[in-house]
């Protein structure tokens, strides 16, 4: 029993708070956690709009523009979804590890290495048919991702490095040798430009009837199994155990570091099949178009999905129809693309805080039922 | 002869080396000075890099405008202070996650500060240059063969960060206060039954060490480069905080893994002008493959503060 200064003055409160039809709503709004999500998109649009404000535009004109432009036309509505699958696929590795409690901030870095096994294995196969070459070229970024993953993860589980430290310094250690692979040992003899040639019969073809490339469809159905996995295996019933007590899960169903190990690895392999996405459906080549941050982006997709794979898809929606909207408005009114950037950092630190404001709401909550409770079975316990 | 030859020149080679290498460890050195402050309370700041861009930018404003950069200096310590004060609202007092809550703020520190860039001074590629401290050179000192140069002959910055450092050293080896940050960090419940307020503590150790990281980000920017640019710190955030967990929670500790990734860090930029057959990318990664080395070493035997990232709650709370 607890000593609560107010325990008895409370039964009447317990009554009243439980069959207030206003509060269930709000509580049921909590709960889902969409409330908090959607105040804090507003909230945090709301500092953007006075960014806009300040660069001299009208932010309700530009909010407009980004919407039009990334939702409302068609060629906005390719953009997204192709912005989206990077984003999207390298988010679900990253809600995985989140989940966890595994802190994977380097999807960078395995992007990147992801890249460039995948154009070396690409660039060996020219012979082959296209589609052997699409296989081959996945499973190789896949395998590029995951050993750069594996390595930051041995650095954790071995040598208990820190995953934040481990897993970012993979990443300043992947640029440089990004920047070498294109420079000497795959650069394409034909330019004076620092890339690679071109992934030539590996291209992604498009979806049949669309300007889309095939690479999309890999997140529409990653998304589902990725949710079944994680709701409806041991698998994932393990992450969601290690994430709320991980001792719980190394006394009795897993090694201890076994489970974080494979979860860096495993979303290093997912952020390296993005990598290869991308080389193949849009860019065509590696070189300086390969690292442009889609790494950092979706650390920020997985946050906003709050971990979950349904989640983490719209998540990717949103977020790269948020991107293209806002390059749009960056051509036409010469917005600039941090301006979007912060917004979104902004966002992130919203929703943290929105979580935390939520948490602290049901504690209070439950400590005065718990309160009330108390000093209903126990009428004559003193204050 | 030409051994001799060969010593000569590279007691001069090592001599800039050293020089150069404690040039760059004063803004990364101090920034982990600071992010040790409020782990050792418990909380950790992984928006190190974003303290470091925007105290670093609003200093660097403040240098050009006022044409002082000692100014410029102050304004840093001093929005460094408040991001920091805004942060330990989040993650102290409301118990936002702290891993999260710092990726956010790294993430808009770089986005922020690259947009205010642009607004404010155009974000070219060539920036407005501020005026920057001069350097002391102290007589005959300065001459001693190999160390003269990096301790004697040194940018007045780089002695405001030794003497910071020093002060740091001897404030924490002997002060009542430092046991009570430890107390918060390791056994934030003995703390709170002490007496001392564990959010109280926490608060203020997270607007030191942001303060400090604030400096660091006007150490490089005013006192150094004079000049800003989109995401200017490259990590160097990050890594303040890997050197955090290398020298195991010490100032001294820290001081020297500071001064160990200076040199490599000097090394580096020397290597890549040297035609070796070793392609020069490898030289810009090695700092940090090191780094990751010596924090993997480091790691194992070093015990973070018990109470790091988890929030306290009271009982009666």
């Amino acid at each position: 029993m607890r000593d609560s200064p107010n325990a008895t003055s409370t039964p009447t409160e317990l009554t009243t708070s439980g069959s207030h039809p206003g509060s269930t709503l709000l509580r049921r709004g909590l709960q889902s956690g969409t409330l908090l999500l959607a105040g804090s998109v507003v909230a945090a649009l709301l500092v953007g709009a006075i960014l806009i404000l300040w660069v001299g535009e009208n932010p309700l004109y530009v909010y407009w523009v980004i919407l039009t432009q990334s939702l409302f036309e068609a060629s906005g509505w390719r953009d997204t979804l192709i912005l989206a699958t990077p984003l999207g696929i390298i988010g679900i590795g990253l809600a995985y590890a989140f989940r966890a409690g595994v802190w994977n901030i380097g999807a960078e870095g395995q992007l990147i290495v992801g890249a460039i096994t995948a154009i070396a294995v690409v660039s060996v196969m020219q012979g082959f048919p296209g589609a052997v070459i699409i296989v081959a070229g996945l499973l190789a970024g896949m395998a590029g991702g995951a050993l750069w993953g594996a390595i930051a993860a041995f650095l954790h589980v071995r040598f208990a490095v820190n995953a934040v430290i481990a897993t970012l310094l993979m990443v300043f250690i992947a640029e440089p040798l990004l920047n070498w692979v294109v420079r000497v040992p795959l650069k394409d003899p034909a330019t004076f430009l620092p890339q690679s040639r071109t992934v030539g019969n590996g291209a992604l073809p498009d979806i049949l009837g669309t300007d889309i490339h095939i690479g999309v469809l890999f997140l529409f159905m990653l998304v589902p199994f990725a949710a079944w996995v994680m709701s409806y295996t041991r698998f994932g019933y393990l992450i969601r155990a290690h994430g709320a007590n991980r001792f719980a899960v190394y006394a009795n169903e897993s090694r201890p570091g076994r489970l974080p190990f494979m979860l860096l690895a495993m979303s290093g392999a997912l952020a390296g099949a993005a990598g290869f996405i991308q080389l193949a459906g849009v860019q065509m080549r590696v070189g300086s178009g390969t690292a442009v941050g889609f790494g950092y982006t979706a650390i920020i997709v997985a946050i906003l999905g709050r971990n979950r794979p349904i989640g983490v898809f719209f998540a990717a929606i949103g977020l790269s129809a948020m991107l293209v909207g806002a390059e749009a408005a960056q051509r036409s009114l010469g917005l600039p693309v941090a301006l979007t950037q912060s917004i979104q950092a902004i966002v992130v630190i919203f929703v943290v805080a929105g979580e935390a404001i939520e948490q602290r709401i049901v504690r209070r909550e439950s400590e005065r039922i718990a309160a009330a409770t108390a000093a209903q079975l126990n009428p004559g316990t003193p204050a | 002869m030409i051994i001799a030859e060969v010593d000569i020149i590279s007691i001069a080679f090592w001599a800039t080396v050293l020089a150069a290498g404690v040039r760059l460890a004063v803004s990364v050195g101090m920034a982990a000075l600071g992010e040790m402050i409020n782990e050792r309370a418990g909380v950790l700041n992984l928006g190190l890099d974003g303290v470091m861009l925007i105290a670093g930018f609003a200093g660097f404003a403040a240098s050009f405008e006022t044409g002082s950069p000692w100014l410029g200096l102050l304004v840093g310590l001093i929005v460094g202070a408040t991001v920091g004060a805004l942060f330990a609202q989040l993650v102290v007092v409301l118990r936002a996650d702290q891993v999260v809550t710092g990726l956010g703020l790294a993430l808009f520190g770089v986005a922020f500060t690259a947009f205010l860039n642009r607004e404010i001074y155009g974000g070219g590629s060539t920036p407005p240059r501020a005026p920057i401290p001069g350097t002391w050179e102290i007589p005959i000192l300065k001459d001693i063969p190999l160390l003269g140069q990096s301790l004697f002959s040194q940018s007045q910055v780089a002695y405001l960060a030794i003497f910071i450092t020093i002060l740091l050293i001897v404030f924490l080896q002997r002060s009542y206060w430092t046991i009570v940050l430890d107390a918060v960090g390791e056994e934030p419940r003995a703390a709170d039954a002490a007496g001392h307020s564990v959010v109280a503590v926490q608060f203020i150790a997270t607007v030191a060490g942001s303060a400090l990281a604030g400096l660091a980000g006007a150490l490089l920017i005013v006192g150094q480069l004079g000049f800003f640019n989109t995401n200017i710190t490259a990590g160097r955030g990050f890594v303040a905080i890997a050197l955090v967990i290398f020298g195991r929670w010490r100032p001294a500790g820290i001081a020297l893994g500071a001064l160990l990734f200076g040199v490599l860090d000097a090394l580096q930029f020397r290597f890549q002008t040297l035609d070796t057959a070793i392609p020069f990318e490898f030289f810009i990664a090695l700092p940090f493959i090191v780094t990751l080395i010596a924090v993997a070493f480091g790691s194992r035997r070093a015990r973070e503060p018990s109470a790091l990232t988890i929030p306290f709650f009271r009982d009666t709370e």
